[in-house]
């Protein structure tokens, strides 16, 4: 509980936070004016809270959207574009100082700027960025009392307007969310710790587990499980390790655990072939994982522009377009690439302490310098920054130098041009020529058509490295030749289009099979437990329905069991205190529904087996140096039950083999559930009771969020369940390409952002059963019974 | 008790109407002014207090009325780390404990009206003295011509006529309460006079009684002694001495009825 506001506007009933409750209904009929707007627009309603959107024209159409976007979502406009832009501080005070510190230090608000300066004000992107900021201001210029959202009474604060930069700013930060990894830095460390040998094969470029999403010529996945290298000593010892890290770690802003667990985002997509499916239809699935917010960071909308779009799907709150959905002919969805876009460069400059020059092939260059002022709600200057730019990007002072920064995301503009031509396109083969620009956060783009094809492209911009070196290495700035040389041309991208196989899947794992691949794409690559699960279920339905589609959202079964469960019950025969641990064990049917009793038992072994076998990685206090290497390579390290790396360093007096440390994790789960969770039988294992969704509030208000949600799926499943709940499925979403397009979807969460609306919560339930709504997608007005309209808004042009 | 109550409910709808036209200051800006008319016997602190919180009671109905109040109140409550039913609570008791601060602050600096005392008396701080006789020149009471020699107002529903008559002496007096009043409606009569024995007449509707007001010495001090001595119309004759622990005069309504009742039964009055 923060301090309070102020008790007078806080309470007035008026205007104050009670005023909200007269919002959480929608009016049966209300209307509005949009200055700029040249045509009427029609909103309708439907039942399940989502705006159908029939204007005349694509820029009367984003104005709507903006302007029904506001009327929901307008705190969580204004919050995810002040975070990118580094001005939370402006909201929240001095409590959102270190966020914001640390968004400004990456540059997003210059390189926003930039682009904005850049922007051709004819191009169809500028139109749109502006129809959509007309919007969302028409919306608060007429906002009453009561439309005033909920979180601005508790900040004792007013909505600013928005501006088309914020919609680029709020990029950056889904760009942030989605591809921003420090790779280089902790791998330094994993190097000091481990030497580099080790270092490269506990990170490889390669994942060890090939199941591309580019189909190779085998279906099933191929293990290309290599020797571990021998741990080397440690280079220096732990404790100057540990302040390294720390000291990177508060540069980045980050904390020892997000950094230890890694990127948490995953997502799943895929999509069956004709041939494959009962109704002889193209089916598509979109599954996108994300941090779980209430609101949601998706929207769902349906924009109609006669001969332009007529397309539905879900939007993010800021951004002037549909991201993921379907139009008549067409749907698609996307998963995060993962990429490698960032490097790092050791800038030589001419002083430690207050740079201004940096050296480049033998000439000082200036250094940019740029004051980075923060201020309080009341305007006054609470603190001040100087963030200094080569032109590669900012530059961050640690102990390991003065690095400077690129990435691709600092470098190129969102354009809206790729998606509005998605929006209208007729064939997945047009729709990938649309989305052939789109720069990035590079995605793993799936889509379907009505005339049966089905394809899926990985996405974005890709750098090409001097030597086609890859970028986990921080390298030399004095000099260009260490700087990119251009990007991927478009036909290297990891593509498939109607493959043999009927289906196309990714989740995250690496897209091109390295047998394949030319160039350096990027590396520590998401372990294909998803994907491994995904292909296998699609593999073995030939008559695909868009119910089973529905069904394997959530899926319970999980392929990382069966690779060590049967290494835990082999280590544990003859051992007799692990006669119980080892029955549970084996009772266990590998699956992860909610009412699963040995499950817990399983993950808790695995995360003994991975803290025993790579004790180098950790302080002897337990803290991580170093981000977890992927269980792939230690399901590969199974292979090697002589390895050095199971040797515990903690026991001086043995050394142990991989059936000892395998039976200590075991012998060690069963007593920490125990301890935990009770007997085994008492109901205290279940899944629902030990593993849970947190949806939490963007202000990460307990009341204002969900927490504590049973959730059918753990940590390799197609429905993750992340250590801390906070991340997972955030939009689901099944498509038939029929005659007639059919859909269902849901996502965790509802359409308003009002916390006290039936709307703002309304889907989680559903989201938590795994169960989907049927998507109303109709052609025209008339398409809609009575009991499916809740709300008519009719928009007008008005005075700017 | 129709008068307070009136007010309060008055108040209270321009508590509701101010609040949603300009917001919560209006609350204390109200209570202010509020505090500024009212008379201080009228309290103006409690009545802005009341009307306040049922003001903005009338504006947590509205809500509810046309939102979902109930789930906002769990919310707000949740948020703030208190039982939702507690920030409704607050917000009743912000307006109402705002209010009384501002109407007391307004009645503490509503300008002093100039005091005129009673003859002998060496002040009187209730009573003020009206400007203007509502009243004037000679009037006929028990059939005797009196002279209008003070109005008073005393306490928020009492208006009093201290007369004397033309050919009485200035130990005869007679009160009279505004046309159209209920003397028995008084909170509180005083009856002061520097004479030792003073007759007092009163002139109630229809019915006329007198009384002496007397001064009698005992052993625990002086105490001042009405005597009702004639009650017109009923003939009888009823004394009773009624002791005063200061002044003199009349106490209470609840006293003063039954002495009324008592003067018209010839039955024994209050003691």
């Amino acid at each position: 509980m923060g301090p309070l506001p102020p008790l007078g506007p806080f309470l007035d009933p008026a205007h104050g936070v009670w005023s909200v409750a007269r919002a959480t209904s929608l009016p049966a009929e209300f209307s509005g004016s949009i200055p700029g707007m040249t045509g009427e627009v029609e909103v309708v309603y439907d039942r399940r809270g989502v705006p159908h959107i029939w204007a005349s024209s694509a820029d009367d159409a984003i104005r709507a959207l903006g302007f029904v976007v506001a009327r929901d979502r307008l705190f969580q406009l204004e919050v995810q574009s002040r975070a990118p832009e580094g001005t939370l501080t402006e909201l929240a005070g001095e409590a959102a100082l270190s966020l914001d510190r640390q968004q400004r230090r990456l540059g997003f608000g210059r390189s926003a700027e930039r682009e904005m300066r850049e922007l051709d004000a004819r191009s169809p992107s500028a139109g749109l960025l502006r129809a959509y900021a007309d919007g969302i201001n028409a919306w608060i210029d007429g906002m009453g009392a009561a439309d005033m959202p909920f979180e601005y009474h508790l900040l004792n604060a007013k909505p600013r307007r928005w501006e088309p930069i914020h919609s680029l700013l709020l990029n950056k930060r889904m760009a942030y969310t989605l591809v921003y990894d420090t790779q280089e830095l902790w791998r330094a460390r994993v190097e000091a710790l481990v030497g580099k040998p080790a270092a490269d094969a506990l990170f490889p470029v390669n994942h060890p587990i090939v199941q591309p999403i580019q189909p190779n010529s085998s279906p099933q996945p191929r293990f290309d499980f290599q020797r571990l290298p021998d741990p080397a000593p440690p280079n220096s010892d732990a404790t100057s390790v540990a302040r390294l890290l720390d000291d990177v770690q508060s540069a980045m802003g980050i904390g020892p655990d997000e950094e230890a667990q890694g990127p948490a985002p995953a997502s799943n997509n895929w999509a069956v072939s004709p041939s494959r499916t009962a109704g002889g239809y193209a089916l598509l699935s979109g599954d996108p994982h994300l941090e779980l917010t209430l609101p949601s960071i998706w929207y769902e909308v349906h924009l109609v522009v006669a001969g332009v779009m007529d397309v539905h799907g879900v939007t993010i709150p800021g951004l002037p377009t549909v991201i993921i959905g379907f139009n008549r002919d067409v749907a698609w969805s996307f998963t995060n690439t993962g990429a490698d876009v960032l490097d790092f460069y050791r800038e030589t400059v001419d002083s430690e302490e207050r740079p201004t020059r940096y050296m480049l092939d033998g000439e000082w260059k200036p250094v940019e310098r740029r004051i980075e002022e923060y201020r309080d709600p009341r305007g006054a200057v609470i603190a001040t920054d100087t963030v200094r730019y080569t032109h590669r990007g900012p530059v961050r002072d640690t102990e390991a130098g003065h690095l400077s920064m690129r990435w691709t995301m600092l470098e190129h503009a969102l354009s809206m041009e790729p998606f509005l031509g998605a929006a209208g396109s007729t064939t997945a083969e047009e729709w990938l020529r649309a989305m052939a620009p789109y720069p990035g956060p590079a995605q793993n783009m799936i889509v379907a058509d009505r005339e049966g094809n089905i394809a899926i492209r990985s996405t974005g911009l890709y750098p090409i490295r001097p030597d086609n070196g890859d970028g986990q290495v921080v390298r030399d700035g004095s000099t260009s030749a260490s700087d990119w040389l251009g990007y991927w041309p478009l036909e290297e991208y990891p593509t498939a289009v109607n493959p043999a196989q009927g289906f196309l899947a990714s989740a995250n794992q690496q897209p091109l099979d390295p047998a394949l691949g030319r160039l350096y794409l990027g590396a520590n690559w998401e372990t294909p437990w998803r994907a491994m699960r995904i292909n296998q279920l699609l593999a073995a339905d030939s008559q695909v329905t868009p119910d089973a589609m529905r069904r394997y959202h959530t899926d319970p079964g999980n392929v990382k069991a069966d690779l060590f469960v049967p290494a835990f019950l082999e280590a544990a025969r003859g051992e007799n205190d692990l006669d119980e641990a080892r029955r549970l064990l084996e009772e266990w049917d590998r699956r992860y529904t909610k009412e699963n009793e040995r499950a817990i038992l399983f993950e808790l072994a695995l995360n003994e087996l991975d803290f025993r076998t790579f004790d180098e990685l950790f302080l002897p206090d337990g803290r991580r140096l170093a981000r977890r290497a992927s269980r792939s390579v230690l399901a590969g390290l199974l292979r090697t039950p002589d390895s050095p790396w199971w040797d515990d360093r903690r026991t001086s007096d043995r050394i142990e083999t991989r059936d000892d440390v395998l039976a200590a994790s075991l012998e060690a789960a069963m007593n920490l559930a125990t301890e935990r969770y009770g007997d085994p039988d008492d109901g205290g294992w279940r899944w629902s009771a030990v593993r849970h969704n947190n949806i939490s509030h963007l202000l990460g208000l307990p009341a204002l969020s969900r927490r504590g949600l049973p959730v059918q799926g753990g940590p390799g499943n197609l429905n993750p369940s992340s250590g801390n709940g906070n991340h997972g499925s955030s939009w689901r979403m099944v498509v038939e390409m029929g005659p007639e397009v059919r859909a269902w979807a849901t996502y965790p969460g509802g359409q308003s952002g009002n916390p006290a609306s039936p709307r703002y919560a309304d889907r989680i339930d559903q989201w938590v059963a795994g169960e989907l709504d049927e998507v109303l997608f109709p052609h025209d007005r008339a398409d809609l019974a009575d009991d499916d309209v809740i709300g008519v808004l009719t928009l007008r042009g008005g005075a700017r | 008790m129709k008068r307070p109550a009136l007010q309060v409910l008055l108040l209270s709808v321009a508590f509701a109407a101010t609040t949603a036209a300009v917001g919560w200051v209006a609350v204390p800006a109200l209570a202010l002014l509020w505090g500024l008319i009212a008379r201080k016997d009228e309290l103006p602190g409690v009545v802005a207090l009341l009307a306040a919180g049922l003001g903005w009671a009338w504006l947590l109905v509205w809500n509810a009325a046309v939102g979902e109040m109930g789930e906002l109140m769990w919310v707000t409550g949740g948020v703030m780390g208190l039982p939702g039913f507690a920030v409704v609570v607050l917000t009743l008791v912000f307006p109402m404990v705002t209010a009384w601060g501002a109407a007391v602050v307004g009645s503490a600096a509503r300008p002093k009206r100039k005091t005129r005392a009673n003859p002998g008396e060496p002040g009187n701080p209730e009573a003020t003295q009206v400007k203007r006789p509502l009243l004037r020149g000679e009037i006929d009471v028990c059939g005797r011509t009196w002279q209008v020699r003070e109005e008073r107002r005393q306490g928020p529903r009492t208006q009093i006529f201290i007369l004397t008559a033309t050919d009485a002496p200035q130990n005869e007096m007679h009160i009279r309460p505004l046309p159209g009043q209920d003397v028995s409606t008084l909170d509180e009569v005083h009856i002061m006079s520097a004479e030792p024995d003073t007759r007092v007449f009163f002139d109630e509707g229809g019915a006329r009684w007198e009384a002496r007001i007397v001064v009698a010495s005992t052993e625990a001090g002086d105490q001042r002694l009405v005597k009702l001595l004639t009650y017109q119309g009923g003939g009888q004759v009823f004394e009773e001495p009624y002791p005063f622990v200061d002044g003199l005069g009349l106490r209470t309504e609840d006293q003063l009825r039954e002495l009324l009742a008592g003067a018209r039964t010839g039955q024994g009055g209050a003691g």
